[in-house]
């Protein structure tokens, strides 16, 4: 049968492509891949067009039993993905047996691994996007995240074997990622000098309840030069928000489509894929690089 | 490119983000116009343009094409509202959990709050925060603190009052706004993008009973009945 079988869901296993367009005017988040690098090799090394679904997992991977033969790909943290029992690698086409077994571990690099399966998808779409959005119940499965039991099935197709793999020196570096580069934003000028100053010189860590939505920072104490309420204003992912008690929250895929909060600085969209790969336990610094207009 | 014109107002660009196009007004007094301004933009489907949300402060366009190439589309903008749709939506104030803080805040006892917003007509002023989050001007009343400890979370459908603002939760969500009533329809069904109410429309509520509210819940209705 032309279907997948999770036989385990892991930590938190959803479908998602490249996010909904045109909908954050009703308040509607974007959604989609966190790491849009991993997510593009893992659709190409499969032959699936760029923005196709594919599993996102994050942290632990999930077990799946697949009904046919199926092309795949694996990219993105390492989870120790194995077949049948036998080690496999990530960064390569790969040519799963009907009846055989895809299982992860806890990832021992980076945080979220994509799974590519070659053929159409039949998942539920929202506003022309598979991506699950937990908290609106938007699209594949309901918006809910994937469950044991659950089964994407598939357009009915016959594979097609093409084998590509993704050369070392090109594929992210998760252990490596220490800098993130950074933009003033529109209310950087708030800041007072002692912040500005440590925003860039000290190093930073990822809150552990970090999601899809956001993710706290944590380091140093930001302050502003005189507390002044600001207009609602629109924000996206990668801004930088400063709510009043201090602590930075980086936005994310997720996340809301306005916001009250002084948006002192965000992160350029390409470095979002190398932000989302960074542990909590793991530093990291931020840098400047000028917007070019 | 520094300034655009939307209509005839003048905006300031600045780029974010290699595509986000972030569009200030030049003169601040026309806050209330931009939600309606982007709301056009965002209806043309103009091509290379991904995303415009809005507030009464700034618009947003995402736009693989530099701005330039919308010139046309932005100077036609129209600052004058088509005729707007009414919608009268019910409420139930029985289901209100934030009374007492209200009360409280406003000096006005519950029953004149009620009173005070079955005689206004409320206008869609914008939308935003979370999926389907209405933003509805014409209350009335001095503006109102948000609540001090946020609640975790509030049934799709409440009704909330917050700054000067009437506002409808359409998702289950956390809310910051103090929850005053219960709507029993679904005011942001995703497969009626059409019926969606919009901005400048206006909302009369009406006020219903939990006997109304119950009956009104099992038939599971969307906003379409709702048209005046």
């Amino acid at each position: 049968m032309s279907y997948i079988h999770f036989l385990k869901s892991g930590m938190h296993t959803s479908v998602q492509d490249a996010g909904r367009k045109n909908c954050a005017f009703y308040g509607i988040p974007e959604s989609g891949y966190m790491d849009v690098k991993s997510a593009d090799m893992a659709n190409y090394l499969v032959g699936n067009p760029i923005g196709h679904s594919l599993i996102e997992c994050t942290y632990i991977g999930p077990k799946i039993d697949f009904g046919r033969n199926f092309i795949v790909a694996l990219t993105g943290a390492n989870m120790n993905w194995k077949v049948d029992g036998n080690p496999v690698p990530r960064y390569t086409s790969l040519y799963i047996r009907k009846g055989s077994v895809l299982s992860g571990t806890a990832a021992v690099s980076g945080v979220r691994s994509y799974i590519a399966i070659q053929g159409k998808w039949k998942v539920n779409e929202d506003f022309g996007s598979s991506s699950t959005y937990v908290n609106a119940g938007y699209g594949a499965f309901n918006g809910q995240l994937i469950q044991k039991g659950d089964k994407v099935t598939f357009d009915k197709h016959k594979s097609k074997w093409d084998f590509k793999y993704i050369a070392d020196e090109e594929r992210p570096r998760l252990q490596t990622v220490k800098y993130i580069p950074l933009h003033r934003g529109p209310d950087w000028h708030m800041l007072d000098q002692r912040s500005k100053e440590c925003f860039i010189k000290d190093k930073w860590t990822i809150g552990s309840d970090s999601d899809r939505m956001a993710a706290p920072l944590l380091g140093h104490h930001i302050t502003v030069k005189s507390k002044t309420t600001l207009h609602s204003a629109p924000v996206f992912p990668g801004i930088i928000q400063l709510p009043n008690d201090g602590n930075p929250i980086l936005l994310l895929q997720d996340c809301q489509t306005t916001g009250g909060y002084p948006r002192i600085a965000y992160v350029p969209k390409k470095s979002l894929s190398v932000f989302n790969q960074i542990r909590p336990d793991e530093d990291f610094y931020f840098y400047f690089v000028p917007e070019i207009s | 490119m520094k300034s655009i014109k939307l209509s005839s107002y003048k905006f300031s660009v600045s780029l974010l983000n290699q595509n986000h196009y972030r569009l200030v007004p030049v003169k601040q007094d026309i806050g209330e116009l931009l939600p309606f301004l982007a709301q056009q933009i965002h209806k043309a489907n103009a091509k290379g343009i991904a995303n415009v949300s809005a507030t009464d402060a700034e618009i947003l366009v995402v736009s693989d094409e530099p701005l330039s190439k919308h010139k046309t589309l932005f100077n036609k903008l129209s600052p004058k509202k088509p005729k707007s749709k009414t919608y009268q939506i019910p409420i139930c104030f029985a289901k209100g959990l934030d009374w007492k803080e209200v009360e409280s805040q406003t000096g006005l006892s519950k029953r004149k709050m009620i009173n005070n917003i079955l005689k206004t007509e409320l206008t869609l002023s914008m939308y935003g925060f979370l999926p389907g989050f209405m933003y509805c001007l014409g209350l009335g009343m001095e503006p109102i603190k948000r609540k001090e400890t946020p609640r975790k979370k509030v049934a799709a459908g409440s009704f909330a009052v917050g700054h000067k603002y009437a506002g409808f939760y359409n998702i289950e969500s956390p809310a910051g706004w103090h929850v005053i009533g219960h709507s029993p329809i679904r005011l942001f069904d995703k497969n009626q993008q059409d019926s969606w109410i919009a901005i400048g429309d206006k909302i009369n509520v009406k006020s219903i009973t939990l006997k109304e509210w119950t009956s009104l819940k099992s038939q599971n209705l969307d906003l379409r009945q709702f048209q005046l």
